[in-house]
């Protein structure tokens, strides 16, 4: 089962808003990828949707999206789409990112999934719909007068919302 | 701009001439001479080699003026300001010490050897499992990383990563397959006073004796003596004649090397490291050594003292050495190998006669291979001279004579004529199915093909489709082709990290000299992290490693160099250009203490009205995109966490340093403004135990 983590990144590269979860979907298979095997939580019962990357892993997940800007930076002007696609791998987790009109970058960042081949096309419509309609949300927040560009997204409905558009599509 | 810091890969391109395709001269030292410097230097644990060993690094200890004149066998001649050497224990000595089983390969069919031969192959279990004698590894991994982790403890910034380097290329094993470690030269050492021709001649003959490896040809070693002499006792007559006597009865030349014991106590001493060119396990003894004798009273050092006038008189003999003989030697030796083996290979009756024997002998190959195994003698005349079961080409068959030729020219910096060769001699050992030949063969090709690139002197650009052809018709295929052979058919993956490593250093240097990192970048962070992950398999994955740490940091220096910035551009990424950023960045938002919008206050003078609502443009827009320092970046913060968890705190300030362009690291308070700051992110942690450690130290010292 993959484990996710979306952060909304701010033309200064700072973090907007950031959450960490897993599939909701029920794994076809038990194998599953090197960083969530290790994970020490084996003969806890898994809650679903709680992402399963291990505390190693967890500390530079901010900073393996930070440098996923280098290439996102570089690869949005080859091309006229909002989704960027997967951009980037690191020590197998792989990175997708979606750059909105106003420079605001969404990043995705998540371990591969164990039937890699077969689905992964499917995976990466899934991943670009949920962009869109994060995008959806993000203009919907922008809209808000209180709310300026580059603040940190604190509202509960937008990270329900959010939620909610994970486990519909991821 | 100098950012990030670290090893320049020029130094590593000049380390790598210096440690590994460098000329080995093995020294033998009569007991005499070894006791005339023990006396004159008044300590008893010193070797006429240990003495010799660091003059062989002639960059390092010059002479005024010296340049070393060379030709080319297209007769041209050019100067270098330096032509570095390597001084080894004498062949027998290197043989026994390292390559107890492939030496044995020789059975011993040399009955006037006086030597004593190695153990033999047969004590061994792989020989009776396996027809295929098993090849040693270039190094163990797991010495090394003891090494690395020692060294953290003192040494730290960019030497670090020079010492790993250093360690894995530098090597004085003996194989069949690359012969920059045979050595070129023996030079028998021996004293004036006390020993006389007779025990030259008995040292000589001993040493001839010696039952050679057989891919060894001992006609090419250049065999010359030193005679010692105290000047004050002896003239410059008495050496002559001595000389003569050499040149007559033995038709070896000589040199003399006059030391006086210095009668006035302030004569000046220079002061001679003694760890130049040392081999992980000589490194990890002499820890071993020093860490025991720490008990004890005086702790071998790792200098030595010697007076400034042998210290003169030793770097002028070496330089003379170098150009009189050495040289001319080699010149004249790739001259005749040039005649005879080579040119009838290009020859049309070469192919021809090559193309008939791929067609028509093909099928016997396994039958002739095992049957000069048996057979000691006939190796030469069988159609393939390669003895597959041992590993070696004979050394009279003309594809160790031309191997040779072009690792020599190699060594005489002749890099075009070395690729070449190399390139024609591949198909004769790909036919033989030789393959530790042919891995070893590629990784010269990549090898000479970009040391051919970096020369100075070569053109200013390079053009696309000569960097494509470099990278997939030649890098590429060779590097996946030999690090399968070395790993898998072979065994000895350590070869291959060597390989992975050189070429790594050496695109580098190809991406500096042309700003084309944009081409090469991938390929040198895949093959970083190709060298991380077999270091893994070989070590723990989950336990911090010193040797992890260092590659991380090589990866983040090789991603903070990458630009894709056009040549004319370059100066677009002044260090100025970035803080300005940054302090745009800081300026855009202004807050007060509470985070509340502080309103920018203008000057009277400034017209122009500025919507603080608005969002100002960076000033890096031009380059947006083209650097990779904030993926650096990461990488150096996992080289940190290593460290950190290793507890070695030692590197880290200058691994911090490596960062701050796109981190603020003189933040020492925990700030909560930054994202990278928190403390349940890597960076915040690790200003956690910096500070934590800084303020332990502080209360040490109180």
């Amino acid at each position: 089962m993959s484990s996710y983590y979306f952060t909304i990144i701010g033309t200064r590269d700072n973090p907007l808003y950031e959450v960490e979860f897993s599939s909701f979907k029920p794994s076809s298979s038990s194998s599953s990828s090197a960083i969530s095997s290790s994970s020490a939580g084996s003969n806890q019962p898994h809650i679903p949707g709680k992402s399963q990357f291990t505390p190693k892993v967890r500390e530079i997940l901010p900073f393996i999206a930070n440098s996923s800007l280098d290439i996102i930076e570089d690869s949005q002007w080859s091309t006229n789409q909002f989704n960027l696609g997967r951009i980037d791998s690191f020590y197998g987790l792989l990175v997708n990112a979606f750059i909105t009109q106003g420079n605001i970058k969404f990043i995705l960042c998540y371990d591969n999934p164990s039937n890699a081949s077969s689905s992964q096309k499917y995976d990466e419509n899934l991943i670009r719909q949920f962009f869109i309609d994060v995008n959806d949300l993000y203009v919907k927040c922008l809209l808000n007068p209180f709310y300026s560009v580059n603040d940190a997204i604190i509202s509960s409905d937008f990270d329900l919302k959010v939620k909610l558009l994970a486990r519909k599509y991821l | 701009m100098d950012y990030p810091k670290g090893l320049d890969p020029y130094i590593a391109r000049q380390h790598l001439l210096h440690h590994t395709y460098s000329p080995l001269i093995s020294i033998q030292s009569s007991l005499n001479a070894d006791v005339l410097f023990q006396t004159i230097l008044n300590n008893n644990d010193i070797s006429t080699l240990q003495i010799f060993k660091p003059y062989g690094n002639n960059a390092k200890y010059s002479i005024p003026n010296q340049s070393f004149k060379i030709t080319s066998t297209q007769l041209i001649t050019k100067n270098y300001p330096s032509f570095p050497i390597r001084f080894e224990p004498s062949l027998p000595e290197l043989l026994s010490a390292y390559n107890t089983t492939s030496v044995s390969a020789s059975n011993s069919s040399n009955v006037n050897s006086s030597s004593p031969i190695p153990p033999s192959i047969t004590s061994t279990s792989t020989s009776a499992t396996s027809p295929h004698q098993q090849l040693n590894q270039l190094f163990s991994i797991s010495s090394l990383e003891v090494l690395l982790k020692h060294l953290s403890l003192t040494s730290h910034d960019k030497e670090l990563y020079l010492t790993f380097l250093n360690k894995i290329i530098t090597s004085n094993k003996i194989v069949p397959f690359e012969t920059f470690n045979h050595p070129i030269s023996q030079i028998f050492v021996i004293d004036f006073e006390k020993d006389t021709v007779e025990n030259l001649r008995k040292m000589i003959v001993d040493f001839r004796n010696f039952n050679f490896p057989k891919f060894y040809q001992i006609d090419d070693l250049l065999i010359h003596t030193f005679i010692l002499f105290d000047s004050n006792k002896f003239s410059n007559n008495d050496l002559f004649n001595f000389q003569n006597q050499i040149k007559s009865m033995l038709n070896i030349n000589s040199s003399i090397i006059p030391i006086t014991e210095s009668t006035t106590s302030d004569d000046i001493m220079v002061k001679l490291s003694i760890i130049e060119n040392s081999t992980i396990e000589e490194d990890l003894q002499r820890i071993a050594l020093q860490e025991q004798s720490t008990t004890n009273s005086n702790p071998p050092s790792n200098f030595i003292q010697i007076p400034k006038s042998i210290d003169s008189v030793l770097r002028h003999r070496f330089y003379d050495f170098i150009n009189k003989y050495l040289i001319p030697h080699m010149q004249s030796k790739i001259r005749i190998w040039d005649d005879q083996r080579l040119q009838p290979k290009k020859s049309i009756t070469g192919r021809l006669f090559s193309a008939s024997r791929k067609l028509f002998n093909n099928n016997s190959d396994s039958n002739l291979s095992s049957s000069t195994s048996s057979t000691s003698s006939g190796v030469i005349n069988s159609a393939v001279p390669f003895n597959s079961i041992e590993h070696y080409y004979h050394k009279s068959s003309s594809e160790q004579i031309i191997r040779k030729l072009a690792d020599w020219s190699l060594i005489l910096k002749d890099f075009k004529y070395a690729y070449s060769t190399y390139d024609l001699i591949k198909k004769d050992y790909t036919n033989d199915k030789a393959w530790v030949y042919v891995a070893s063969i590629q990784e010269m090709c990549i090898v000479s093909l970009l040391l051919a690139q970096t020369q100075e002197g070569t053109v200013n650009s390079i053009d696309k489709s000569t960097l494509r052809r470099i990278r997939y018709d030649i890098i590429e295929p060779y590097i996946d082709n030999l690090s399968y052979t070395f790993k898998s058919r072979l065994n000895i993956k350590t070869y291959s990290f060597k390989t992975l490593l050189i070429t790594v250093e050496l695109l580098l240097c190809i991406s500096t000299a042309y700003n084309v990192s944009w081409f090469f970048n991938d390929m040198i962070e895949r093959y970083l992290l190709k060298l991380i992950n077999e270091f893994d398999s070989h070590l723990s994955t989950n336990n911090p490693q010193a040797i992890r740490a260092v590659v991380f940091e090589r990866l983040g220096y090789c991603l903070g160099k990458c630009t894709y910035i056009s040549d004319q551009y370059l100066p677009l990424l002044k260090m100025d250009n970035y803080n300005k950023t940054i302090i745009t960045h800081e300026h855009e938002h202004p807050k007060d203490v509470d985070g509340n919008d502080v309103e920018i206050k203008h000057d009277d003078n400034d017209s122009l009205y500025k919507n603080p609502q608005k969002l100002f443009p960076t000033t890096n827009t031009s380059i947006l995109g083209l650097t990779r320092f904030r993926k650096s970046s990461l990488w150096y913060l996992l080289s940190m966490k290593e460290w950190i968890e290793l507890k070695r705190i030692k590197q880290i300030p200058y691994l911090l340093n490596n960062i701050k362009l796109i981190y603020d690291i003189d933040d020492t308070v925990i700030d909560s403004e930054n994202w990278y700051d928190r403390s349940d992110l890597l960076l915040g942690f690790i200003k956690k135990y910096m500070k934590e450690s800084e303020s332990n130290k502080e209360v040490d010292n109180e």
